[in-house]
Protein backbone atom coordinates (compact mmCIF):
# COMPACT_ATOMS: atom_id res chain seq x y z
CA UNK A 1 0.00 0.00 0.00
CA UNK A 2 0.84 3.49 -0.55
CA UNK A 3 0.74 4.40 2.60
CA UNK A 4 3.41 2.28 4.18
CA UNK A 5 6.00 3.27 1.34
CA UNK A 6 5.85 6.78 2.70
CA UNK A 7 8.23 7.98 5.46
CA UNK A 8 6.62 9.51 8.51
CA UNK A 9 7.02 13.12 8.91
CA UNK A 10 10.14 12.74 11.28
CA UNK A 11 10.96 16.28 12.06
CA UNK A 12 6.69 16.45 13.35
CA UNK A 13 7.30 13.01 14.91
CA UNK A 14 10.93 14.29 16.44
CA UNK A 15 8.55 17.85 17.78
CA UNK A 16 5.99 15.84 18.75
CA UNK A 17 8.95 13.55 21.10
CA UNK A 18 10.59 16.65 22.49
CA UNK A 19 7.54 17.93 23.37
CA UNK A 20 6.70 15.73 25.91
CA UNK A 21 6.07 17.04 29.75
CA UNK A 22 4.05 16.01 33.03
CA UNK A 23 1.72 18.42 34.35
CA UNK A 24 1.61 19.13 37.82
CA UNK A 25 0.08 16.32 39.99
CA UNK A 26 -0.98 16.13 43.37
CA UNK A 27 -0.47 13.05 43.37
CA UNK A 28 -0.25 12.73 47.85
CA UNK A 29 -3.99 14.62 47.78
CA UNK A 30 -5.47 12.11 44.84
CA UNK A 31 -4.16 8.81 45.80
CA UNK A 32 -5.95 9.69 49.29
CA UNK A 33 -8.96 10.18 48.58
CA UNK A 34 -8.73 6.90 46.18
CA UNK A 35 -7.82 5.02 49.12
CA UNK A 36 -10.06 6.45 51.77
CA UNK A 37 -13.29 5.93 49.37
CA UNK A 38 -11.50 2.06 49.32
CA UNK A 39 -11.45 1.87 52.64
CA UNK A 40 -14.63 3.14 53.20
CA UNK A 41 -15.96 0.25 51.50
CA UNK A 42 -17.40 2.87 48.46
CA UNK A 43 -15.64 1.15 46.26
CA UNK A 44 -16.11 -2.71 45.30
CA UNK A 45 -12.91 -4.57 45.53
CA UNK A 46 -11.50 -6.91 43.01
CA UNK A 47 -14.11 -9.05 41.77
CA UNK A 48 -13.90 -13.09 42.42
CA UNK A 49 -14.25 -15.20 38.81
CA UNK A 50 -17.29 -17.12 39.30
CA UNK A 51 -17.69 -21.05 38.88
CA UNK A 52 -19.84 -22.37 36.19
CA UNK A 53 -22.08 -25.52 36.60
CA UNK A 54 -19.74 -27.89 34.77
CA UNK A 55 -16.49 -27.02 36.57
CA UNK A 56 -14.99 -24.88 34.35
CA UNK A 57 -13.73 -21.73 35.45
CA UNK A 58 -14.36 -18.87 32.86
CA UNK A 59 -12.69 -15.41 33.05
CA UNK A 60 -13.64 -13.01 30.94
CA UNK A 61 -11.39 -10.20 29.58
CA UNK A 62 -12.04 -6.45 30.30
CA UNK A 63 -14.09 -5.06 27.58
CA UNK A 64 -15.42 -8.22 26.44
CA UNK A 65 -18.34 -8.56 29.86
CA UNK A 66 -20.91 -8.48 27.19
CA UNK A 67 -20.16 -12.01 25.57
CA UNK A 68 -22.45 -14.68 27.39
CA UNK A 69 -21.34 -18.30 26.20
CA UNK A 70 -24.87 -20.21 25.64
CA UNK A 71 -24.37 -23.78 26.51
CA UNK A 72 -27.90 -25.74 24.34
CA UNK A 73 -29.65 -28.86 25.59
CA UNK A 74 -27.65 -30.95 23.46
CA UNK A 75 -24.54 -29.19 24.64
CA UNK A 76 -25.08 -29.80 28.06
CA UNK A 77 -26.04 -33.52 28.03
CA UNK A 78 -23.09 -34.25 25.40
CA UNK A 79 -20.90 -32.50 28.15
CA UNK A 80 -20.56 -36.48 30.37
CA UNK A 81 -20.12 -38.05 26.98
CA UNK A 82 -17.25 -40.28 26.73
CA UNK A 83 -15.03 -41.06 23.85
CA UNK A 84 -16.91 -43.87 21.86
CA UNK A 85 -20.18 -42.69 22.89
CA UNK A 86 -22.54 -41.24 20.13
CA UNK A 87 -22.53 -37.60 21.60
CA UNK A 88 -18.86 -37.52 22.16
CA UNK A 89 -18.30 -35.25 19.23
CA UNK A 90 -20.35 -32.82 19.81
CA UNK A 91 -18.22 -32.49 23.63
CA UNK A 92 -15.38 -32.18 21.12
CA UNK A 93 -16.87 -29.42 19.42
CA UNK A 94 -18.37 -27.58 22.81
CA UNK A 95 -14.54 -27.88 23.89
CA UNK A 96 -13.10 -26.56 20.81
CA UNK A 97 -15.82 -23.47 21.12
CA UNK A 98 -14.86 -22.71 24.82
CA UNK A 99 -11.07 -23.00 23.88
CA UNK A 100 -11.94 -20.59 20.79
CA UNK A 101 -13.31 -17.49 23.05
CA UNK A 102 -11.06 -14.74 23.80
CA UNK A 103 -10.23 -15.94 27.12
CA UNK A 104 -6.14 -15.85 28.46
CA UNK A 105 -3.35 -17.92 28.13
CA UNK A 106 -3.65 -18.85 31.65
CA UNK A 107 -7.48 -19.62 31.63
CA UNK A 108 -7.01 -21.54 28.53
CA UNK A 109 -4.42 -23.77 30.42
CA UNK A 110 -6.72 -24.52 33.00
CA UNK A 111 -9.35 -25.35 30.57
CA UNK A 112 -7.19 -27.78 28.79
CA UNK A 113 -5.67 -29.81 31.96
CA UNK A 114 -9.33 -29.87 32.77
CA UNK A 115 -10.20 -32.03 29.28
CA UNK A 116 -7.05 -33.65 30.06
CA UNK A 117 -8.03 -34.95 33.20
CA UNK A 118 -11.51 -35.61 32.03
CA UNK A 119 -9.99 -37.95 28.93
CA UNK A 120 -7.51 -39.33 31.59
CA UNK A 121 -10.24 -40.77 34.00
CA UNK A 122 -12.13 -42.21 30.91
CA UNK A 123 -9.13 -43.94 30.01
CA UNK A 124 -9.05 -45.27 34.30
CA UNK A 125 -12.22 -46.42 34.02
CA UNK A 126 -11.29 -48.50 30.43
CA UNK A 127 -8.05 -49.38 31.57
CA UNK A 128 -9.48 -50.69 34.97
CA UNK A 129 -8.68 -54.64 35.92
CA UNK A 130 -11.94 -55.63 35.05
CA UNK A 131 -12.34 -53.52 31.74
CA UNK A 132 -9.08 -54.58 30.31
CA UNK A 133 -10.10 -58.23 30.12
CA UNK A 134 -13.27 -57.81 28.71
CA UNK A 135 -13.13 -58.39 24.49
CA UNK A 136 -15.80 -57.30 21.92
CA UNK A 137 -15.51 -55.35 19.10
CA UNK A 138 -17.44 -52.61 20.39
CA UNK A 139 -14.99 -52.59 23.67
CA UNK A 140 -12.32 -52.59 21.98
CA UNK A 141 -13.13 -50.03 20.10
CA UNK A 142 -14.22 -47.83 22.68
CA UNK A 143 -10.69 -48.37 24.58
CA UNK A 144 -8.85 -47.94 21.34
CA UNK A 145 -10.48 -44.35 20.98
CA UNK A 146 -10.65 -43.19 24.68
CA UNK A 147 -6.27 -44.23 24.18
CA UNK A 148 -6.16 -42.05 20.91
CA UNK A 149 -8.13 -39.49 22.90
CA UNK A 150 -6.30 -39.17 25.59
CA UNK A 151 -3.04 -39.28 23.80
CA UNK A 152 -4.95 -36.11 21.28
CA UNK A 153 -5.45 -34.44 24.54
CA UNK A 154 -2.47 -34.69 26.29
CA UNK A 155 -0.30 -33.45 23.08
CA UNK A 156 -2.70 -30.12 22.55
CA UNK A 157 -1.98 -29.21 26.19
CA UNK A 158 1.60 -29.52 26.25
CA UNK A 159 1.68 -27.92 23.16
CA UNK A 160 -0.05 -25.07 23.72
CA UNK A 161 1.14 -24.51 27.69
CA UNK A 162 4.81 -25.00 26.53
CA UNK A 163 3.97 -22.34 23.78
CA UNK A 164 2.95 -19.75 26.11
CA UNK A 165 5.25 -20.93 28.34
CA UNK A 166 8.47 -19.63 26.28
CA UNK A 167 6.44 -16.44 25.68
CA UNK A 168 6.78 -15.52 29.32
CA UNK A 169 9.77 -16.50 29.69
CA UNK A 170 11.48 -14.34 26.57
CA UNK A 171 9.27 -11.33 28.25
CA UNK A 172 10.92 -11.77 31.80
CA UNK A 173 7.63 -12.75 33.35
CA UNK A 174 8.81 -15.43 35.36
CA UNK A 175 6.29 -15.41 37.43
CA UNK A 176 3.87 -16.33 34.98
CA UNK A 177 6.42 -18.78 33.15
CA UNK A 178 6.76 -20.68 36.21
CA UNK A 179 2.87 -21.20 36.98
CA UNK A 180 3.05 -22.05 33.47
CA UNK A 181 6.13 -24.70 34.31
CA UNK A 182 3.38 -25.99 37.50
CA UNK A 183 0.77 -27.14 35.18
CA UNK A 184 3.34 -29.11 32.52
CA UNK A 185 4.67 -30.87 35.44
CA UNK A 186 1.03 -31.98 36.99
CA UNK A 187 0.13 -32.86 32.99
CA UNK A 188 3.80 -34.88 32.70
CA UNK A 189 2.88 -36.58 36.49
CA UNK A 190 -0.26 -37.62 35.31
CA UNK A 191 0.83 -39.65 31.27
CA UNK A 192 3.54 -40.52 33.64
CA UNK A 193 0.93 -43.07 35.56
CA UNK A 194 -1.31 -43.68 32.39
CA UNK A 195 1.74 -45.08 29.98
CA UNK A 196 2.44 -48.35 32.09
CA UNK A 197 -1.43 -49.16 32.04
CA UNK A 198 -1.43 -48.70 28.26
CA UNK A 199 1.77 -50.55 27.64
CA UNK A 200 0.32 -52.92 29.75
CA UNK A 201 -3.03 -53.12 27.48
CA UNK A 202 -0.73 -53.42 23.96
CA UNK A 203 0.91 -56.38 25.49
CA UNK A 204 -2.20 -58.27 26.24
CA UNK A 205 -3.95 -57.82 23.07
CA UNK A 206 -4.20 -60.37 20.94
CA UNK A 207 -4.88 -58.30 17.78
CA UNK A 208 -2.09 -57.49 15.64
CA UNK A 209 -3.85 -54.71 14.58
CA UNK A 210 -5.12 -53.52 17.85
CA UNK A 211 -1.70 -53.65 19.36
CA UNK A 212 0.18 -51.74 16.58
CA UNK A 213 -2.68 -48.86 17.05
CA UNK A 214 -1.98 -49.11 21.22
CA UNK A 215 1.72 -49.00 20.76
CA UNK A 216 1.39 -45.93 18.06
CA UNK A 217 -0.55 -43.84 20.43
CA UNK A 218 1.59 -44.90 23.20
CA UNK A 219 4.69 -43.71 21.31
CA UNK A 220 3.10 -39.80 20.84
CA UNK A 221 1.90 -40.39 24.29
CA UNK A 222 5.51 -40.71 25.90
CA UNK A 223 6.55 -37.87 23.72
CA UNK A 224 3.96 -35.61 24.93
CA UNK A 225 5.08 -36.28 28.24
CA UNK A 226 8.91 -35.99 27.13
CA UNK A 227 8.23 -32.72 26.00
CA UNK A 228 6.61 -31.34 28.76
CA UNK A 229 9.63 -32.41 30.62
CA UNK A 230 11.98 -31.14 28.76
CA UNK A 231 10.36 -27.80 28.85
CA UNK A 232 10.25 -27.70 32.38
CA UNK A 233 14.28 -28.58 32.82
CA UNK A 234 14.99 -26.24 30.23
CA UNK A 235 13.16 -23.18 32.04
CA UNK A 236 14.81 -24.37 35.60
CA UNK B 1 11.68 2.32 35.92
CA UNK B 2 9.97 -0.30 37.70
CA UNK B 3 10.22 -4.04 36.71
CA UNK B 4 7.55 -5.65 35.20
CA UNK B 5 8.10 -8.79 37.43
CA UNK B 6 8.15 -6.60 40.41
CA UNK B 7 4.55 -4.69 38.59
CA UNK B 8 3.15 -8.23 38.73
CA UNK B 9 3.87 -8.71 42.16
CA UNK B 10 2.19 -5.73 43.12
CA UNK B 11 -0.91 -6.82 40.99
CA UNK B 12 -1.12 -10.22 42.41
CA UNK B 13 -1.25 -8.28 46.00
CA UNK B 14 -3.91 -5.91 45.39
CA UNK B 15 -5.79 -8.38 43.61
CA UNK B 16 -6.01 -9.94 47.35
CA UNK B 17 -7.43 -6.53 48.31
CA UNK B 18 -4.34 -4.82 49.16
CA UNK B 19 -5.21 -1.55 49.31
CA UNK B 20 -1.56 -0.17 49.72
CA UNK B 21 0.09 -2.26 47.00
CA UNK B 22 -2.93 -0.85 44.79
CA UNK B 23 -1.66 2.45 46.23
CA UNK B 24 1.84 1.67 44.76
CA UNK B 25 0.86 0.92 41.53
CA UNK B 26 -1.25 4.60 41.24
CA UNK B 27 2.52 5.89 42.53
CA UNK B 28 3.69 4.69 39.21
CA UNK B 29 1.49 5.44 36.74
CA UNK B 30 -0.94 7.86 37.80
CA UNK B 31 1.49 10.45 36.84
CA UNK B 32 1.14 9.34 32.70
CA UNK B 33 -2.59 8.46 33.26
CA UNK B 34 -2.98 11.96 34.41
CA UNK B 35 -0.74 13.76 31.64
CA UNK B 36 -2.19 11.46 28.70
CA UNK B 37 -5.84 12.05 30.66
CA UNK B 38 -5.29 16.61 31.03
CA UNK B 39 -3.20 16.69 27.29
CA UNK B 40 -6.85 16.10 25.79
CA UNK B 41 -9.23 17.94 28.12
CA UNK B 42 -7.60 20.92 28.74
CA UNK B 43 -9.66 21.40 32.58
CA UNK B 44 -7.45 20.43 35.30
CA UNK B 45 -10.19 18.96 37.41
CA UNK B 46 -11.95 16.76 35.00
CA UNK B 47 -8.50 14.92 34.21
CA UNK B 48 -8.34 14.86 38.28
CA UNK B 49 -11.95 13.49 38.24
CA UNK B 50 -11.44 10.92 35.00
CA UNK B 51 -8.18 9.88 36.86
CA UNK B 52 -10.00 8.88 39.79
CA UNK B 53 -12.83 7.47 37.64
CA UNK B 54 -10.00 5.22 35.97
CA UNK B 55 -8.46 4.35 39.12
CA UNK B 56 -11.93 3.35 40.80
CA UNK B 57 -12.63 0.91 37.41
CA UNK B 58 -9.00 -0.45 37.48
CA UNK B 59 -9.79 -1.41 41.32
CA UNK B 60 -12.84 -3.22 40.86
CA UNK B 61 -11.63 -4.86 37.73
CA UNK B 62 -8.50 -6.43 38.64
CA UNK B 63 -8.98 -9.40 38.85
CA UNK B 64 -10.11 -9.42 35.12
CA UNK B 65 -6.61 -8.53 34.50
CA UNK B 66 -4.33 -11.46 33.09
CA UNK B 67 -0.94 -10.73 32.06
CA UNK B 68 0.22 -11.27 28.62
CA UNK B 69 3.04 -12.09 27.19
CA UNK B 70 2.87 -9.32 24.46
CA UNK B 71 1.57 -6.75 26.87
CA UNK B 72 2.42 -4.84 29.70
CA UNK B 73 0.06 -3.48 32.48
CA UNK B 74 0.35 -0.34 31.26
CA UNK B 75 -1.18 -1.33 27.98
CA UNK B 76 -4.35 -2.41 30.36
CA UNK B 77 -4.21 0.70 32.20
CA UNK B 78 -4.51 3.17 29.30
CA UNK B 79 -6.90 0.86 27.39
CA UNK B 80 -9.49 1.71 30.71
CA UNK B 81 -8.12 5.42 30.39
CA UNK B 82 -9.14 5.84 26.89
CA UNK B 83 -12.87 3.85 27.30
CA UNK B 84 -13.09 6.28 29.91
CA UNK B 85 -12.07 9.40 27.75
CA UNK B 86 -14.40 8.54 25.32
CA UNK B 87 -17.20 7.68 27.62
CA UNK B 88 -16.46 11.23 29.08
CA UNK B 89 -17.00 13.02 25.54
CA UNK B 90 -19.74 11.04 25.04
CA UNK B 91 -21.70 12.37 27.91
CA UNK B 92 -19.77 16.21 27.95
CA UNK B 93 -22.27 18.88 26.49
CA UNK B 94 -22.39 19.67 22.99
CA UNK B 95 -20.48 23.01 23.49
CA UNK B 96 -17.67 23.31 26.05
CA UNK B 97 -17.93 27.25 27.74
CA UNK B 98 -15.03 29.23 26.86
CA UNK B 99 -13.84 29.34 30.64
CA UNK B 100 -14.00 25.36 30.83
CA UNK B 101 -10.82 25.08 28.25
CA UNK B 102 -7.94 26.43 30.81
CA UNK B 103 -4.70 27.00 30.04
CA UNK B 104 -2.51 24.50 30.54
CA UNK B 105 0.95 26.33 30.92
CA UNK B 106 -0.42 26.69 34.58
CA UNK B 107 -0.33 23.04 35.40
CA UNK B 108 2.97 22.10 33.53
CA UNK B 109 5.91 21.23 35.46
CA UNK B 110 7.98 22.54 33.51
CA UNK B 111 6.57 25.76 31.94
CA UNK B 112 9.19 27.07 29.76
CA UNK B 113 8.97 23.96 27.66
CA UNK B 114 5.39 23.74 27.32
CA UNK B 115 5.76 27.58 26.12
CA UNK B 116 8.43 26.16 23.64
CA UNK B 117 5.94 24.06 22.31
CA UNK B 118 2.08 25.73 22.85
CA UNK B 119 1.82 25.65 19.01
CA UNK B 120 2.24 22.14 19.01
CA UNK B 121 -0.29 21.52 21.85
CA UNK B 122 -2.77 23.69 20.49
CA UNK B 123 -2.68 22.49 16.84
CA UNK B 124 -2.83 19.21 18.27
CA UNK B 125 -6.09 19.94 20.35
CA UNK B 126 -7.79 20.95 17.43
CA UNK B 127 -8.09 17.57 16.07
CA UNK B 128 -10.39 15.08 16.41
CA UNK B 129 -10.02 12.46 19.67
CA UNK B 130 -8.79 9.80 17.63
CA UNK B 131 -6.16 11.28 15.93
CA UNK B 132 -5.11 12.94 19.36
CA UNK B 133 -5.22 9.64 20.83
CA UNK B 134 -2.61 7.77 18.72
CA UNK B 135 -0.50 10.70 18.55
CA UNK B 136 -0.01 11.20 22.21
CA UNK B 137 -0.12 6.80 23.14
CA UNK B 138 2.32 6.62 19.97
CA UNK B 139 4.88 9.74 20.03
CA UNK B 140 4.40 11.34 23.96
CA UNK B 141 4.06 8.07 25.92
CA UNK B 142 6.23 6.02 23.52
CA UNK B 143 4.18 2.90 22.80
CA UNK B 144 4.64 0.53 20.49
CA UNK B 145 2.21 0.59 17.11
CA UNK B 146 0.82 -3.38 19.37
CA UNK B 147 0.44 -1.23 23.16
CA UNK B 148 -1.14 1.35 20.78
CA UNK B 149 -3.77 -1.19 18.73
CA UNK B 150 -4.24 -3.06 22.02
CA UNK B 151 -5.42 0.44 23.76
CA UNK B 152 -7.36 1.87 21.07
CA UNK B 153 -8.71 -1.44 20.10
CA UNK B 154 -7.83 -1.65 16.74
CA UNK B 155 -5.51 -4.12 14.81
CA UNK B 156 -2.29 -3.02 13.73
CA UNK B 157 -3.06 -1.82 10.05
CA UNK B 158 -5.37 0.20 11.32
CA UNK B 159 -3.06 2.19 13.54
CA UNK B 160 -0.52 2.87 10.92
CA UNK B 161 -3.37 4.03 8.73
CA UNK B 162 -4.58 6.50 11.70
CA UNK B 163 -1.44 7.82 12.40
CA UNK B 164 -0.22 8.32 8.81
CA UNK B 165 -3.79 10.37 8.61
CA UNK B 166 -2.66 12.35 12.11
CA UNK B 167 0.28 13.27 11.36
CA UNK B 168 -0.63 14.65 7.92
CA UNK B 169 -3.52 16.62 9.46
CA UNK B 170 -1.79 18.28 12.20
CA UNK B 171 1.04 19.12 9.75
CA UNK B 172 -1.86 20.23 7.60
CA UNK B 173 -2.97 22.94 11.06
CA UNK B 174 0.72 23.99 11.52
CA UNK B 175 1.33 24.85 8.03
CA UNK B 176 -2.47 27.06 8.14
CA UNK B 177 -1.37 28.51 11.46
CA UNK B 178 2.14 30.12 9.51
Amino acid sequence: MKFFDSQPDDKLVYLLKQSRLDFKLDQKTTKARLLCAIAQGDIDGPIQPVQTRHGLIFKFEVGLAGIVVVVSATFATAATSLPGDKLFAVNKLREKIILSLPLSAQTKAQIQTQIVEARFKALDVETSEKSATATSPTTNHRRLETIKESEESLNQAVNAISANQQDFEKTGNQQQAQKFNQTLSHLAQMASTREQTIQTLANQSSDTVERAEITSHLDHFRSARQKAEIQINISQ
Amino acid sequence: MTEESEIQKLISKAQQQDAAAFGQLYDIYSQQLFNFLLGKLAHKQTAEDLLQTVFVKVWSNLNKYQPQANAKFSTWLFQVANFTLIDHWRTRKPTVEINEVENLVQFAQNPKLYEEYKYLWAAMSQLPLSYQTVLTLRFKQDLSIDETAKIMNKNKIGIRVLQHRAIAALRKKLADKL
